[in-house]
This record gives structure tokens, C-alpha cells and sequence, in this order.
């Protein structure tokens, strides 16, 4: 497959808006929350290539077609609960482990 | 020696100029406060992050600073968040200056139903799966 290279600039233009705005947040983060955060985590996908090739068709579906604002919100929502999900397990597991 | 603490104009931080006066049954003397620097600044900051976002976002954030058992998980959730992608919105292509509208036949497409969207989605990655 090969992309034509006027929509690889405009894909590879959009990640790396992405990939700045994400590293100014966490670093902005990290810098709130040294002891309990680490360091910043260096595997943020900043090229095509790196991203899975489900990650990739969805990511070229948004920047041709943007989801509503509807569709949005329920993303966020549904990737909110998982993530929430994840780390009340991680958090409640170490506690356990500490006990 | 240990250096001493240079405290700037304004600093939250307790000093001994702020430690709160009790009274003789031990109250707290009107004016006075244990925690004069209020609240600490790092939920301040998950709250401001949280901003940036979606309404929903502020609202389930929120809801987690008032009700989680632990601070910690908060400050991670909201670092996970962020390391998945969860930025702002792309721009809508039609509202760039810069690039023309996409189309197809020369007629622009606005928007995709759910189920045309899963339906692309899942094309293209079966394309991406079988070059790679």
C-alpha cells in the first residue's frame, strides 16, 4: 500500500501536532508529579510508521473525515472508563501486594 | 548548615510567621489556619489539564478528585489519558484556509455514519495488514 505522498504530509503534519501537544501535557504533568509519574515516557508514536495498522486506518479516517463532536465525547468516555478501570486494578493489586 | 529557604512574595508554603494559633482548649484562633497554603497545587494542574479537553472529561475528572480513595491513582489515570492520545480534536478539513475540502467526484463528504466509519476503518487496516 502506498499513500499518496500529498496525504502523508497532511497525516504526518496532524501526528506531530498531536505528538507536541501530548508531550507539552505530560511534561507539564511530570513536572507537577516527579516522584509518582517517573520519566516521560519516550514510546509516543511521532511517525506513520509507528503506528499498528488499526491505529493508522483510524487515525486516517479522522483526519479525513472528523468524527462529531458526539462521537468524540463517547470516545473520550469509553477510553476514560477503561483507563480508570485499569489503574483502580493496578492500584488495588499493589495494595493488596502491600498487605 | 543547611541553606535556608528563600520564600518568595506570595508563597503558599507554611512558615513559622504562619503557624496557626490555638486558643486554650486547643480551637483553632478565628483568622488562623493549619493549612494557610490551602489545598496543594497538583490537583490544580490535573483539573487544568482536564480543561483542555472534553466536558465529559472535566466532569469524570472532577468526579474522581472528590470521590477517589487515592490521589495517586488520579495523577496516573490522567498520565495514562494523555500517553494514549487522547488530544484534541483534528481540525475539520473543510475549515483549513490552507487545504482544499476533501471530496469525492468533486462533492465534498461531510460526515460517515458509525457503521461506515467501522466499515473504512477496518478496509484500510486489512489493506495496512496484508502490505506489511
Amino acid at each position: 500500500v502506498t499513500i499518496d505522498p500529498a496525504l502523508s504530509d497532511r497525516l504526518t503534519a496532524e501526528l506531530q501536532r498531536r505528538h507536541t501537544s501530548r508531550r507539552e501535557a505530560l511534561a507539564r504533568l511530570h513536572d507537577v508529579f516527579p516522584d509518582e509519574l517517573g520519566p516521560l515516557p519516550e514510546d509516543l508514536p511521532v511517525e506513520l510508521g509507528d503506528l499498528s495498522p488499526e491505529a493508522l486506518a483510524e487515525f486516517v479516517v479522522d483526519v479525513l473525515w472528523p468524527p462529531s463532536a458526539e462521537e468524540r465525547q463517547a470516545r473520550a468516555g469509553r477510553l476514560l472508563d477503561a483507563v480508570f478501570e485499569e489503574v483502580s486494578a493496578k492500584a488495588e493489586g499493589a495494595a493488596n501486594a502491600h498487605n | 548548615m543547611p541553606a535556608a529557604r528563600v520564600l518568595l512574595s506570595g508563597d503558599p508554603e507554611n512558615t513559622l510567621a504562619d503557624v496557626p494559633k490555638r486558643g486554650v482548649r486547643g480551637r483553632w484562633v478565628p483568622g488562623a489556619s493549619p493549612n494557610p497554603g490551602g489545598r496543594p497545587a497538583g490537583m490544580a494542574e490535573v483539573r487544568g489539564l482536564a480543561r483542555s479537553y472534553t466536558a465529559i472529561a472535566i466532569e469524570k475528572l472532577a468526579h474522581l478528585v472528590q470521590h477517589a480513595k487515592s490521589e495517586q491513582a488520579c495523577i496516573a489515570a490522567a498520565s495514562e489519558l494523555l500517553s494514549r492520545g487522547w488530544g484534541k480534536p483534528t481540525q475539520p478539513i473543510a475549515g483549513d484556509d490552507d487545504m482544499p475540502a476533501i471530496g469525492i467526484n468533486g462533492t465534498a463528504v461531510a460526515t460517515l455514519t458509525a457503521e461506515e466509519r467501522a466499515a473504512l476503518v477496518a478496509s484500510i487496516a486489512e489493506s495496512l495488514r496484508g502490505a506489511s
